[in-house]
């Protein structure tokens, strides 16, 4: 297939930025009720539910290569990393939501 | 005392089994038969006439679109629309499961990891599908965001797909566990009415209670169930997180 001009690529890539920039610009401001409802039942489950998992991996492979408990621990401590960083996602959106204009 | 957790049981209607594996139709099934079949009879009688002048029917099927619409714009914004179906479709099967899973003798399928978890992952096998097909080879900066050193690959992609797929499963267990526990709390004060006797009326109006908080509960997991599957799929999508 034949290379794009370095011109067209730069103007396909300013039409992307704008659909981004539109898109975002179009999402409605959320009622502050709707953003706490949505924050009281996400932020705990966020964080809960990548540590069981990764419990559950852990154990299946554990299970499978008998080497009780070392995946186990490593993988806790990689769903612990997940769950933090799924509230900080989950803030940081709600900080978004809030401050929309 | 009757088990509290006797209504959760599943039964088999009609036993099937295809090659070695249980397919029966069950009391879960049925329920979420009849939840079908009731949302395509009430918007079906709803919209049976279409005017500018919308009839109260049809007004009551278009208020919920615009609330679905509204979900869609605050989550996705324009790039939701064509996805406008799909969650009109997810909200009304939780939120109908959720309300007829109230009624005496029914069963709510919604309080069972099973049911929910399928459809959260059903969800989360359209959103990567969905993210492939927008974003093609890019999608796989979910488990890699630009810009980290190559270095903190090994520590950051088995942390992003976990964070991935926990999301099913948050879906799931914050759906199921509420509405097993509203359940839960209608049969134990429902068999205390009988059990106190003469002063069977407090647990009685404890239980009104709670049913009036449990539609408004209902209600409300549907809303939260269908607005993180938005924010879900508008991550796939779109790549922010």
């Amino acid at each position: 297939m034949e290379e794009l001009p370095e011109d067209i690529k730069r103007l396909d890539e300013r039409i992307k930025n704008f659909r981004q920039k539109t898109n975002a610009e179009s999402k409605v401001k959320k009622s502050q009720t709707r953003i706490a409802l949505e924050g009281m039942f996400r932020l705990a489950t966020e964080f809960v539910s990548p540590v069981l998992i990764a419990l559950c991996l852990g154990y299946l492979v554990d299970n499978l290569f008998n080497t009780k408990p070392i995946f186990m621990l490593i993988t806790a401590m990689f769903g612990c990393a997940a769950g933090v960083l799924n509230l900080y996602k989950a803030a940081q959106q709600m900080d978004e939501d809030i401050n929309k204009e | 005392m009757e088990n509290p957790l006797e209504q959760f049981a599943i039964k088999k209607l009609v036993p099937l089994d295809v090659n070695g594996i249980d397919v029966s139709f069950t009391n879960s099934s049925l329920c979420m038969l009849i939840t079908v079949v009731f949302i395509l009879l009430t918007l079906g009688w709803c919209l049976r006439k279409r005017n500018i002048v919308p009839s109260m029917g049809q007004a009551f099927s278009e208020s919920i679109y615009d609330f679905i619409r509204g979900i869609i714009g605050e989550t996705m914004g324009n790039d939701g629309a064509k996805y406008v179906s799909l969650i009109f479709a997810l909200f009304l099967f939780i939120a109908c499961g959720n309300i007829l899973g109230l009624f005496p003798y029914s069963f709510t399928f919604t309080s069972h990891i099973a049911a929910v978890g399928t459809l959260s992952v059903f969800f989360l096998l359209l959103n990567i599908a969905f993210g492939i097909k927008r974003r093609g080879f890019g999608y796989l900066r979910t488990f890699f965001p630009e810009g980290l050193p190559w270095i903190m690959a090994p520590l950051i992609i088995p942390i992003e797909t976990l964070s991935l797929l926990s999301k099913p499963f948050s879906l799931t267990i914050r759906l199921s566990v509420n509405m097993s526990v509203g359940h839960i709390m209608l049969e134990v004060l429902g068999t205390f009415i009988l059990a106190m006797g003469i002063l069977g009326f407090i647990p009685l109006i404890a239980d009104m209670c709670i049913i009036m908080f449990e539609i408004f509960v209902a209600l409300l997991q549907a809303y939260i169930y269908t607005t993180l599957s938005c924010v879900y799929l508008s991550q796939a999508i779109s790549g922010e997180e």
